[in-house]
């Protein structure tokens, strides 16, 4: 009796994430394991490893890949050095705390896909703001072509990221300091250390777990990256900003290859998973007594 | 030290918001002044033309409308759901939870391009294709994960006495629920809710994907694709317009919620 | 109290997608001149039970492919008519996706129509698009400084070279990574004896001694008698350097010439027009392009939307576009004399579905060759293995 009416309460839950997350997780792994595009006539003809065989010698799913993990390291890197540094910052202060959080809080809620239309219009070569402040200062002579170049291309999304995610870092990152019992920083004063012996002996050391929860989710997200990349350059110039998100959903929507596609979408996860549990089994054994 | 604290910090708050500022700033130029190099700081001649083209060129208050629908359904969807499966989730057995728990966990970090094929072909096949529900139903389940998380650890925060109690009166756990834990979970559940309305509202891949007829998008949709209309010159006085009209809801938010919006983000971190 | 507006929202939330008004839509490029609209207004005056609902979309083809695609995808009546690119032909078709039309085209309009054209509209046999206009590669010439035009790519190479000057440029071409740039290395190619791909038998030949040497042709000529930059122009960068007499030749199509006669270079006649240039013992073989008319499985009335595109491909009508925009009309009544040679030696890209991927994977080692991130044999190596991988595999 009781076990049957307690699944009950589970159900419109179990419902919801079987339609939408197992069952979707299900068919893409097992389509791509299959033909199914233009040439198969939308059927599905069983084809084994081929596609993930098509998948090593595909020298554009390398280079997604690498701009991916680039983008990726780049922009958490920075997130991180801006979200630590605010953190520790607004925490020092006394007062005004709310509304210097509601101002950061902004970029964070608004938009991916919105935000990449505003950093485009800054950046745009004649009419931004950018190039004129820079021309302006005398740093640049002729306006520089962000959007059209590959390398200042990455540069305008990196930084369009980093405005949008820094806020989550700061946020967490906030909430772990305001966690640490003032008397551990008057214990090290006492011991006669100064500011970074306080960082280093007590602040990082409990900061640690919200780092690593910021980092995981910032991680995860940041390589799939789609809606900013694709509003800005649509993986350009000449796909010199393409992540695997991009490359995958042109794959599937452009091409019609949908079991080529499957298997670059799940090719990712894969790695992200083993990456991810290697991560995890070496923060544990440096870190065991944190666990 | 702490000088520098605050310089910092007053720095970062400018650099967050001056390009919001700018936007602004270029939604109340004309045509004309927008085209001036190097861009002009403050408008010669405000206009509030740019908002209205928005308007009649374009189904801005339907993208409005059809993202409104859309974010509180799925809050609504999500949390109803999320709060059931919690609520019992709450007072089962310490090793299935967290087992559950960690499933949960790791169904977020699934990119959302692995769902996207099948979903599309489950909501073309049940007739969603332009359809809000064939939104709201996705965006109800992608956010589950996390609530049901959140809503969790809010439950098993209200002593279970207060259940028992209630059994003891003769009332169902549905009603006890319902009556008894639901108005002590309020703030997790509003906080909850925010936090959906505001994926809801700024997903775009699905939106994307899914939508394709001019009437049926929503804002972040909308805007996001508005210069990808137009010939040859793109009207970027009607495009900030556009981030700003659709940027407002959220920013009013933020200012009103942001306590709330904060402990939700937190929860995950402070175990 | 909040209840009542959550089910109001609720309510409007169950509303699907208003339905569409009857009529037939067309998604097309940006009406400029207007000849369009004249167009479909005409065609609903003489058919008034008959509405037509013009979508301009954005001047870039890949966008608006993308934007059939999407709709076609859904199944839902998006777009009853498609204003279709040749190349789009055999993925469309093969999708499914639209209404063969074998059968409707009149015997009267099958011969007047170019052959080269009616091929590029079909798939597997079966005509699907009803071509309306034609494009094919064209090399252009400075009539004033060259004695005659040149026929092979050592004659080319040679001239440029002579009459090029410090204002001049010898040789303009596209060179962006683009599609533009796989028609422009297919004349080469095809001009040196080589092939792409054999959509028959799905055998790909860009690992061929012909291919790398028309790439090598194309590398020698950037900084030697084509500008640095070609790397990165398109159609409209290369004319507007042509018509402001900044190069002796240019490669680009017919739409110039009606463009040109406006210019001082064009009025005054001392632009030429000529088939592209092949190696010795060759033949000439330019790209061929085009659009025409082709009509979604989905429509909700098949019949109207056949009488629009009967009426959209008639003589007359093409007429009206020739005159308005330049375009070139793929019946043989309306092809102006000095195009016939050009478009004689038309030949299609290879009509297969995946063309889209093919195309994709050329482009991007043709660029990557162009611009010294790969050498010239490296690239075309790795492009021939992974367009096998995506032809082969799917295909056994």
């Amino acid at each position: 009796m009781k076990r049957k009416s307690a699944a009950l309460w589970f159900l419109p839950a179990l419902v919801l994430l079987s339609i939408v997350v197992l069952y979707p997780v299900i068919r893409t792994l097992a389509l791509s394991f299959f033909h199914d595009s233009l040439a198969t006539g939308f059927r599905a003809e069983f084809a084994g490893l081929a596609n993930f065989r098509r998948l090593v010698f595909d020298s554009r799913f390398h280079s997604s890949l690498l701009t991916t993990t680039f983008f990726t390291v780049v922009s958490v890197a920075v997130e991180f050095l801006f979200g630590l540094l605010l953190a520790l910052s607004v925490d020092a202060l006394h007062g005004w705390r709310s509304l210097v959080r509601t101002i950061f809080l902004v970029p964070w809620t608004l938009p991916t896909a919105i935000i990449a239309v505003l950093w485009s219009w800054i950046f745009n070569d004649q009419y931004g703001v950018l190039n004129a402040v820079l021309m302006r200062m005398g740093l640049v002579e002729s306006p520089v072509t962000w959007l059209a170049a590959p390398s200042t291309a990455m540069f305008a999304i990196i930084a369009a990221d980093v405005w949008k995610s820094f806020p989550f870092v700061f946020i967490i990152l906030l909430a772990g300091l305001q966690n640490i019992p003032q008397d551990l920083y008057e214990a090290i004063q006492i011991d006669g250390g100064g500011r970074w012996a306080s960082f280093r002996y007590v602040t990082w050391p409990h900061l640690l777990p919200f780092v690593f929860v910021a980092l995981i989710f910032r991680l995860v997200q940041a390589f799939a990256v789609f809606d900013l990349v694709w509003v800005m350059t649509g993986g350009g110039p000449g796909g010199a900003t393409e992540t695997v998100s991009i490359y995958t959903y042109q794959t599937y929507m452009r091409y019609l290859d949908l079991g080529y596609g499957s298997a670059m979408a799940v090719t990712p996860v894969a790695i992200l998973a083993l990456l991810g549990i290697a991560l995890y089994r070496l923060v544990q054994m440096k870190y065991e007594e944190l666990f | 030290m702490r000088s520098f604290s605050k310089i910092f910090v007053a720095a970062c708050c400018l650099a967050t918001l001056a390009p919001i500022a700018w936007h602004v700033v270029s939604s109340l130029k004309t045509p004309a002044e927008l085209a001036v190099i190097p861009p002009t700081l403050v408008p010669h001649d405000p206009t509030g033309a740019n908002y209205r083209q928005l308007f009649e060129r374009r189904p801005f208050f339907r993208y409005y409308l059809n993202s409104i629908i859309i974010s509180t359904m799925s809050a609504i969807t999500c949390v109803g759901a999320a709060s059931l499966a919690a609520f019992m989730l709450a007072r089962i057995r310490s090793r299935f939870r967290s087992v559950a728990r960690s499933v949960l966990l790791a169904m977020a970090f699934f990119p959302p391009i692995v769902f996207l094929l099948p979903l599309y072909e489950f909501v073309r096949a049940a007739g969603l294709v332009n359809h809000p529900w064939g939104l709201i139903l996705p965006y109800s389940a992608l956010n589950l994960p996390f609530a049901i998380w959140l809503l969790t650890g809010s439950f098993e925060q209200i002593p279970f006495e207060l259940e028992e109690a209630a059994a003891i009166d003769g009332l169902t756990r549905f009603q006890a629920y319902r009556m008894i834990v639901l108005p002590l979970a309020a703030p997790a559940l509003i906080t909850a809710g925010i936090l959906v309305f505001i994926f809801a509202w700024n997903e775009f891949m699905l939106a994307l994907t899914f939508i394709n007829i001019e009437s049926q998008k929503t804002v972040t949709l909308g805007v996001a694709t508005l210069s990808g209309a137009f010939m040859y010159d793109i009207p970027w006085g009607q495009i900030a317009a556009g981030v700003i009209a659709s940027s407002v809801p959220l920013i009013l938010l933020v200012v009103f919620f942001q306590r709330k919006i904060v402990a939700g983000l937190t929860a995950g971190a402070v175990k | 109290m909040a209840v009542i507006p959550i089910l109001g929202l609720f309510a409007l939330s169950l509303r699907g997608p208003a339905r569409l008004s009857a009529g037939l839509s067309i998604l097309m490029e940006p009406d400029g001149t207007g000849v369009w609209r004249d167009l479909f207004a005409e065609f609903e005056k003489n058919h008034p039970d008959i509405r037509v609902r013009l979508v301009e979309g954005p001047p870039a083809t890949n966008t608006r492919e993308d934007m059939y695609s999407t709709s076609f995808l859904s199944g839902a009546a998006g777009y009853d008519i498609v204003y279709c690119d040749v190349i789009w032909v055999p993925k469309f078709a093969a999708a499914g996706w639209l209404l063969d039309l074998t059968s409707r085209l009149s015997p009267a309009d099958r011969q007047d129509l170019l052959p080269v054209d009616l091929r590029a509209g079909s798939y597997r046999g079966r005509l699907y698009q009803v071509p309306a206009f034609t494009d094919a590669g064209v090399l252009y010439y400075r009539k004033d400084l060259v004695p005659r035009p040149p026929e092979t790519f050592d004659e080319l190479e040679r001239m440029a070279r002579e009459f090029k000057t410090s204002e001049r440029w010898g040789f303009l071409w596209q060179g962006k990574q683009y599609e533009g740039l796989v028609t422009v290395y297919l004349e080469v190619l095809w001009g040196f004896g080589g092939e792409w791909i054999d959509s028959e038998t799905g055998k790909v030949f860009l690992d061929r001694p012909e291919a790398l040497h028309a790439l090598e042709f194309l590398k020698r000529t950037i900084g030697s008698i084509s500008p640095p930059a070609v790397t990165t122009y398109i159609e409209e960068d290369t004319r507007n350097l042509f018509q402001n007499g900044r190069a002796v030749f240019l490669r680009n199509w017919p739409y110039v010439w009606t463009l040109m006669k406006e210019t001082p270079l064009g009025a005054e006649g001392r632009v030429g027009m000529a088939p592209v240039v092949h190696a010795p013992g060759r033949e000439s073989a330019a790209t061929l392009g085009g659009w025409g008319f082709a009509i979604s499985r989905f429509t909700r009335d098949p019949e109207a939307a056949w009488q629009l595109v009967n009426f959209l491909t008639g003589p007359e009508q093409l007429r009206k576009v020739q005159l308005r925009m330049g375009r070139v009309p793929s019946r043989k009544s309306l092809v102006p004399p000095e195009f016939v040679p050009v478009l004689e030696a038309a030949r299609m890209r290879p009509p297969i579905p995946e063309y889209a991927q093919a195309s994709d994977i050329l482009q991007r080692w043709l660029s990557a060759a162009l611009t010294e991130s790969a050498t010239p044999l490296r690239a075309l190596n790795e492009a021939a293995r992974e367009t096998r991988l995506l032809l082969g595999e799917a295909r056994q």
